[in-house]
């Protein structure tokens, strides 16, 4: 029954919704290509190119379209008030809420690389290939500069995993929210008010800046992607757990 | 008949407030069972139960069938607006994987919609709705059907449908449980009632009993009521008025049967409209449950 739900929400989460909020994030990571274009650097290249968009749009973009995308599928669900046809098919909660976060997280990476990685295409017919001089993450400048695609590869792990991890929490605002826009919202704001915590608490971390990367202590891509997927992990537990102990599903 | 359901002192209470009291209700294969009462009495509450997307605070459900389907229509319809009718459907198919798209099809001609319409069902007429919820509760051949408010938004062909539906169902020994307001709808639909009240049972009615020494009488002006009224105090009988827009009726319990008791009205100067042995009558057994508790909207 778990395979089931599970298929059933990949099957609903490749919709026209998805091809939308990929659109629009491959619009915004050109706008950024364009900005690129302003600054000055000693090479222009395709790697850079990407670098420079992904660091500077994508963070503050990313929380939104992550929830957008995949994180509400619950709570729209919810507001329909199709669970219960779920459960009176013999689907238990647990059943329930596995296959939705199975799905919605598998649904979430897939979609995150999937426009990354065609973005980073597309960057190869408008610029030519070379390493990243200007605008990659500080502390990665070695694989910057000697295997930029590697570089790039990793840069979109990081943000998956930092999708995944917005999409987890609006999967759990949505535990007790049925309101779709509350809870697309809700990771943009929890994001931001983090960061600010941050900056209030005189952390290193910079309000404006790249989802961690760039001030991450040791290698950038491993830190800043084990605490993605830390946030994620945790979120999409908290939220099977307090969905399954809830006593009414309607 | 075998019993396909029993629940057994049901409370269901949140925060501080009690949904549920001690409620007792069986149901076999092949009846349908109306549940009647005003708003908050806790029939939706009652439902959610038996369906299992609501635990109780106490007590017990048992279905007959523990893996089987339990088919439900919401008292809102549930659906992807997004996709069709057809693709709606085989979504909620895909849970299973018991029916395929013959058995789907089947369903949605079955309640009077077209497979091969296109248009997503979030455009569909709440009564198009409506029948797309009982295609998505009737595909897969439950054994048990739970309808919250089934004549929402239905038009009168629509009721009528649904009525045949419900009866075919039930004659292939599907046991069926309706909530309602609508009296006249349950009445002629269901074969046993369970008046709601304050989240307990406070009545029950068997609908198929088909005389209980009731007689229903409409007469001419409040002249002939009162003569009938002083009439039935004479002779023991008991007479109860029910609402009526137009000439006065009412009902009234005697042993007399039609042909021996229209004599002695006549007799007694009491013009009647017209007369006739009244099947159980929901509505006089609601008002009178009404009257007992005080008025069942107080």
């Amino acid at each position: 029954m778990l395979a089931n739900v599970t298929e059933y929400e990949l099957k609903k989460q490749f919709n026209k919704r998805l091809l939308m909020v990929g659109l629009i994030q491959f619009i915004l990571l050109a706008a950024g290509a364009g900005i690129y274009l302003t600054y000055a650097t000693p090479q222009r290249t395709s790697y850079e190119a990407f670098s420079f968009s992904v660091f500077t749009i994508l963070p503050m973009a990313l929380p939104f379209l992550s929830a957008l995308s995949t994180g509400i599928t619950l709570a729209e669900e919810r507001s329909l008030g199709l669970v219960p046809l779920f459960i009176s098919r013999g689907v238990s909660p647990l059943q329930y809420i596995l296959g939705k976060a199975v799905g919605s997280a598998t649904a979430q990476i897939c979609f995150t690389c999937i426009t990354l990685a065609a973005f980073l295409l597309t960057t190869f017919i408008f610029f030519p290939k070379g390493p990243i001089l200007t605008f990659g993450a500080h502390s990665e400048e070695y694989l910057a500069i000697n295997d930029p695609f590697m570089h790039s590869l990793a840069c979109i792990l990081v943000y998956a995993s930092a999708a995944l991890a917005f999409s987890g929490i609006a999967l759990l605002i949505s535990v007790w929210v049925s309101n779709v826009f509350v809870v697309a919202v809700v990771p943009t704001v929890a994001y931001f008010a983090a960061l600010y915590i941050f900056v209030l608490l005189d952390s290193n971390l910079n309000p404006y800046f790249h989802l961690a990367l760039d001030q991450s202590p040791g290698p950038a891509f491993a830190s800043a992607g084990t605490y993605w997927i830390a946030v994620a992990a945790i979120s999409y537990l908290l939220a099977v757990l307090c969905f399954t102990m809830k006593k009414n599903w309607s | 008949m075998e019993e396909i359901l029993t629940v057994k002192s049901l409370q269901k209470t949140i925060g501080q407030k009690r949904i549920l009291n001690d409620v007792d209700l069986t149901l076999k294969s092949g009846e349908i069972l109306g549940i009647i009462g005003p708003n908050g009495a806790g029939k939706s509450t009652l439902l959610k139960i038996i369906s299992g997307t609501m635990i109780p605070t106490a007590g017990s459900v048992h279905f007959s069938e523990r893996k089987g389907v339990i088919g439900i229509v919401p008292e809102t319809p549930a659906i992807l607006p997004a996709l069709d009718g057809f693709r709606n459907l085989e979504l909620l198919a895909s849970i299973r994987k018991k029916i395929g798209k013959r058995e789907i099809k089947e369903a949605m001609e079955t309640v009077g919609l077209d497979p091969s319409n296109s248009k997503p069902a979030g455009t569909y007429s709440l009564g198009m709705k409506q029948r797309l919820m009982l295609a998505q509760a009737i595909m897969e051949k439950p054994r048990l059907l739970l309808l919250d408010e089934p004549t929402n938004g239905l038009d009168p062909v629509g009721i009528i449908d649904l009525r045949n539906l419900l009866f075919k169902l039930s004659d292939d020994g599907v046991g069926i449980i309706i909530a309602s307001h609508l009296l006249r709808e349950i009445e002629v639909m269901c074969h046993r009632v369970v008046i709601f009240s304050k989240g307990r049972i406070i009545r029950e009615v068997n609908l198929q009993e088909q005389s209980q020494g009731f007689i229903e009488i409409a007469v001419s002006d409040l002249e002939d009521w009162k003569r009938l009224c002083q009439w039935s105090q004479e002779n023991s009988n008991s007479l109860k008025e029910l609402p009526s827009k137009g000439l006065p009726r009412g009902l009234l319990q005697t042993n007399l049967t039609v042909p021996d008791l229209l004599p002695q009205l006549i007799y007694a100067g009491i013009k009647i409209e017209s007369i006739q042995t009244a099947e159980a009558n929901l509505e006089a057994a609601f008002l009178e449950c009404a009257r007992s508790e005080g008025g069942l909207y107080r």
